[in-house]
Parts: C-alpha cells; structure tokens; sequence
C-alpha cells in the first residue's frame, strides 16, 4: 500500500488543523505517528480513513483518492477511543456485524484475542469499562487485519498489563500478516521500540518522517565540563542544556560523524544515546519558541 | 470478480433492525388497542380499527427512525462503507419498511374485521378525511392536521389502495426525519431550516393527495382543487425525489468527528 499526501490542508473554521503536507508512506512498516495535543494527529489519521474530507491538497492510497472509493476504504481501519455509552450489542454481536463487511476480517483470531483480554463475549459493550472496551477496540482492529490498519490513541484506557499483551500481538500478527500500521501515540516511551518509522507532527506540519533507529542516531547527549562542552556544541543543534556545578550536558540533534565521535572522547567527553521520548518533547518544544 | 454490493448489506441490516422497532411498535399500539376495544365495548360505544390507530401514530414512529438513522452513517464510515452505499441501504431499506407496516396493520385489520363481524362488535366509521372541513383554520392548525389527519383511505374500501397511501406518508415522514437529523449535523441554522422546509413538504403533500384521492379539500389560497389528479400524483412523487436528494446532498460528503 501506499499513502501519498501533497500539501494537504484541513482548515475548521480559522483554525489550520493541517498546513499543507506532504509526506509518503509506501511499506507494510509500523509507523509511529507523534505529535503533541491539537497538533493534527487524528486530523490527518481522519482524512486516512475517509472520516473527513481534505481542505485542498490531495491524499491518496495507491494513487486513488481514497474518501468515497468504495474498494479503498474497505482497506483502511481506524480505530480510536469510541464512546460505547449508547452500544448495547454484546461483543459477539458486534464482533460478527464486522466479519460481514470487513474482508480480511479473521474471526477466529478475534475470539483468541478475546479471550486474552479475558472479555465476556455476551456483555453488552456499554456496560465494560473503558479498559475493557479499548481491549475491544484493538482487538478489532488487529483481528480485521485491513492493509492500513490505525490505531488513533485506542489503547489509553488499557492497563500496564493489557497494553504489553497488544504490543506483543501486534508484532507477531505484524509477522505473519505484514501490513501497513500506524500508531498515534503518547505513550512513547513504552511503545518506541514498535515502530519502524517515525512521523513528528507539530501545528499541523510534518516535522520529521524518519526510519526510528537513524532518527535516534540523530540524538546524542555530550556531558562533560562547562568549558569543553560549549566549545564542542559550538554550530551544533542543541535541544536541551542542564548544568550541575562544573558539569554541563546538552542534547543535541543531527548526530555525529567519527571525527567529531573521536574528537569528543578525546576531549574527555562522555557521549549518550537520547530517547526517542526526549526528541519529542524537546523538537516540538524547539517548535514552540 | 464480481464486486460485492456492500449497499445491499446495508439494506439488509437496516430494514432488519428497524423493522424490530417497527414490529415492538405495532404490538404495543396493538395491546393499547386492544385495551380500548374492551373498555369501548363494554360501555356500549362504538370501536375503532387497529389501522386507523396506527395510521396516525405511525407518523411520529417514522419521524422518529428517520432520525436516528443518521447515526448509521459512522458506523458505516467506520465499517469501510462510503456514505453512497449508506445512502442507497437506507432508502432501499426505508421502502421495505414503508411497505411493510402498512401491510401488517391493514392484514391485522382485516383479521379483526371478522373477529368484530363474529362477535357482533359495532365499528366506528372512518371520517378522518372529513375533519378538516369543521377545524377553524389558520397556519399552526393546517401544519397539525398535516401532521394528525393525513388523507385517508378506508382498508375497508380499497386495501390496496389504503395499503400504497399509507406507505407513501410513511416513507415521506422518514425522510423528513433524515432529512432533519442531516441538517442538524451541519449545522443548528441548516437545521431549522430543515424543519421549514419540512413542513411545508408535508402540507403540500397533504394537499396534493386530496386532490388525486379525490378526498374533500379545505378551502383557502393553497386547494390546488384546480390540479388534475395525475399532475398531483406527479407532485407527490417530486416531493419523494425533492427530500431524498436534500439528503444525499447533506450525507454525501458528512464529516465523521471523532
């Protein structure tokens, strides 16, 4: 599959939710999708799925304009915090209405993930908790097996435990099953390690789309004594700087080339990897000044 | 390959569902009914038929469902549905269901006609269609007279003929409510106007019925007495088209807002 968006835009009334965006998307990856709240995320994933239509600009799924395209939209899944408070179908009900219009959808994968999040099959789906019903709603979304499959967020309500057991499932039905998944998320900390590539949206732009371990590479902490430690950044992108007494550490961004690796240690420089949860916070905050 | 016609999906789960409201809806009207019968037959009045209560009643019962089905439309979106196929199920659907509830009450009707006939039950005799002339007119009477007492053809005379009049004023009130409801995610002024809109419809449709049943018209700037019947029935099928293409045109491009 491939996503492709050309200055894409979604305007709500004076407020650009989407500032012509361009970005493509072309392998059977787990994307994380990032980005800080109002920054566009659900607005982009909604034009992905047909929820709405773009403002101007163009989006398209192997080159076919995807918002009214019956086979297209039969392809994309977009899962997301749903207000069940009104669903009084049990899940078997709701689990079946899918497999009648889903293609892909593997029935016999969706009653094991059921019985993984120990979900009672005959309640109806107002009275689960919210735990309970995000469980429902991955289980959905990785059981329909759509060839864009997104999950927008879907998995706050789940607790520690519950949240391991969909990531393990994701990567193994991702295996067996390789499509394109996109994950709008938070929780980047404890979710980094799924992702192939990266996409960093900040005010409805595209901030970085970048493969996730070159994207760490780019990160790199430099700690060492005040003096050494600004000569060295000198002309470097810094994110972030803390100091303690003589001992300063800085973030940067851009990576090292081996010289400047060698130069650093043999300036009695210690170097650090950087989480990919410190780039967020730290390129969106970089944004914001 | 042949491709699969998800609208006919649609169509199916709709017409299924709504026609479990609609049969609830007939049994408690039914039982209400029934209750009345006992009571006006045992103090010796006349009673009235189960077709003429839900003649009237199902007016709002179809308002009503035509406004929640609205709420289909995300779950469709989200099912990988295009808001055509949507639009296409719903209205196959909406006929089904404006056929079918009809037919059900003039078949029990007619089951109750013969019970009343072998108990020697004195039945009420139907001028519905005759009320308008005694009603003090002015504008907020006329819209509930449309409303209450649409133009009416006795199952006793004609069943057929009953059984497509009243279908027409059911399929007409269903989509006033989608129309209402599609209006109304637009946005409130799209709404409200909707419901003008509405109105109007449904009293013209009113008048365009009188004139091709031949049935007594009240007087006033808007009788139309002057149409042949065939221009009138041609009126009516206009207003039909007129509401599905509002609503196709509010539903075509609906945002789904998560």
């Amino acid at each position: 599959m491939n996503v492709k968006a050309e200055q894409l835009s979604l305007t709500y009334g004076k407020h650009d939710a989407l500032k012509q965006v361009d970005f493509e998307l072309d392998s059977n990856k787990i994307y994380g999708l990032l980005g800080r709240n109002g920054a566009g995320k659900t607005s982009l994933l909604s034009i992905i799925a047909s929820f709405l239509k773009p403002s101007s600009g163009k989006l398209t799924i192997n080159g076919e304009v995807p918002f009214e395209h019956a086979e297209i939209m039969q392809q994309v899944a977009l899962l997301y915090n749903k207000d069940y408070q009104d669903e009084t179908d049990s899940i078997k009900d709701t689990l079946s209405n899918i497999e009648r219009y889903r293609p892909q959808f593997d029935r016999n994968y969706a009653d094991d993930l059921v019985k993984k999040f120990k979900l009672d099959v005959n309640k109806p789906i107002n009275k689960l908790s919210k735990g309970m019903q995000a469980a429902l709603n991955v289980t959905i979304g990785l059981a329909t097996r759509a060839p864009i499959t997104i999950f927008d967020e879907v998995y706050l309500g789940m607790d520690a435990p519950a949240r391991e057991l969909f990531y393990k499932a994701l990567l193994k039905d991702q295996e067996e099953h390789p499509r394109m998944v996109i994950l709008s998320t938070h929780l980047v900390s404890e979710m980094d390690y799924l992702f192939d590539d990266v996409l960093l949206i900040h005010e409805g732009n595209i901030l970085l789309h970048e493969g996730y371990h070159s994207l760490i590479e780019k990160g790199v902490s430099i700690t060492g004594d005040v003096a050494v430690v600004d000569s060295f950044v000198q002309g470097k992108t810094v994110l972030r700087t803390e100091q303690l007494g003589d001992t300063k550490s800085v973030m940067l961004y851009g990576g090292l080339d081996e010289d400047e690796e060698q130069l650093a240690i043999s300036e009695g420089l210690q170097i650090g990897p950087v989480a990919l949860q410190d780039l967020f916070i730290h390129l969106t905050e970089e944004e914001q000044r | 390959m042949k491709k699969p016609l998800i609208f006919l999906k649609v169509t199916k789960d709709l017409f299924v569902v709504q026609l479990m409201w609609a049969l609830g809806f007939l049994g408690v009207m039914l039982a209400i009914h029934t209750i009345k019968i006992v009571i006006n037959y045992t103090q010796g009045h006349e009673v009235e038929s189960y077709y003429h209560s839900i003649f009237v009643a199902n007016h709002i019962f179809m308002l009503i469902i035509g406004i929640i089905v609205i709420t289909f439309l995300p779950y469709c979106v989200e099912l990988g549905v295009t808001r055509r196929d949507y639009y296409k199920g719903t209205f196959l659907a909406t006929l089904g269901l404006s056929f079918v509830i009809p037919t059900l009450t003039t078949f029990v009707t007619k089951v109750e006609q013969l019970i009343f006939r072998y108990l020697a039950i004195p039945t009420k005799e139907m001028t519905i269609n005759e009320i308008i002339l005694d009603i003090d007119r002015d504008f907020i009477g006329d819209i509930v007279q449309s409303a209450i007492i649409s133009p009416f053809v006795d199952p006793q005379t004609n069943p057929w003929l009953a059984i497509f009049v009243f279908s027409i004023h059911a399929l007409i009130y269903y989509l006033v409510g989608w129309l209402i409801s599609a209006s109304f995610r637009h946005h409130m002024i799209v709404g409200l106007l909707s419901i003008a809109v509405s109105i109007i419809l449904i009293r013209l449709e009113d008048l365009l019925f009188r004139v091709s049943l031949d049935l007594p018209l009240p007087s006033g700037p808007l009788t139309m007495d002057f149409l042949p019947s065939s221009v009138a029935g041609l009126g009516i099928v206009l207003i039909i088209g007129l509401l599905a293409w509002l609503i196709r045109q509010l539903t075509k491009n609906m945002a789904i807002k998560i």
